[in-house]
């Protein structure tokens, strides 16, 4: 089922247990900005909202994946990929459309900070090791710090 | 009477990208049908659960 985000009398979101029920696949379209991202709700029946999203071109494969005859095992899928058949995708949570997901959102934030000629944000890490840092400081006794007399003037160019 | 099986329900207003996919689809054979509102998508649900 292909639903839109928001609906007449409610949102996609609604149909989610339904089609859970019955072994369904739901993807809901949203519209961040001028392009359209489809989120996999429920996937054969398992929840799945949240771990990635696709464009209109990997929906289409997607969904015909989906929509191919069902296998049932690793047998008769071998015979199949002896031929040439590709073995369908499973649907464990995939990095690689994580990642692509994530760098449509970073792209977008990079390029608004470019364009005001800001640098990017540093690492989440380095933020970590600032505050380690900074927490070391802070336990270190305020007696060691210099004395700021005189340093004002020195710098005063008024 | 059309043979093709249904397996595609889309809910909501038709867009560019839903109409792309839906005529790939349709040419491969599968059937789909449209509905505009959740309660017309449960009930297109529900019958189909109940066959």
């Amino acid at each position: 089922m292909l639903s839109a985000e928001k609906l007449p009398d409610g949102t996609g979101y609604e149909l989610a247990s339904l089609i859970g029920r019955q072994a369904g696949t739901l993807f809901i379209g949203v519209s961040p900005s001028e392009t359209c991202l489809w989120l996999p709700v429920v996937e054969r029946g398992s929840r799945t909202l949240g771990r990635r999203a696709m464009n209109p071109t990997m929906l289409e494969a997607e969904v015909s994946q989906l929509l191919r005859p069902v296998r049932g095992t690793d047998t008769e899928w071998s015979e199949a990929e002896g031929s040439g058949q590709q073995r369908p995708m499973a649907f464990p949570i995939d990095p690689l459309r994580a990642d692509l997901l994530a760098g449509v959102i970073q792209d977008n934030s990079v390029l608004r900070l470019r364009s005001r000629g800001r640098a990017p944000m540093p690492p989440r890490r380095r933020f970590a090791e600032g505050a380690a840092e900074g927490k070391h400081h802070i336990s270190s006794p305020v007696r060691e710090a210099k004395p700021l007399a005189g340093m004002a003037g020195k710098h005063w160019r008024g | 009477m059309s043979t093709a099986l249904i397996r595609i329900l889309i809910v909501g207003p038709s867009t560019s990208g839903t109409d792309g996919i839906v005529k790939e689809l349709t040419g491969a054979g599968w059937g789909s049908h449209s509905v505009a509102s959740v309660v017309e998508a449960e009930t297109v649900l529900k019958t189909s659960d109940s066959k």
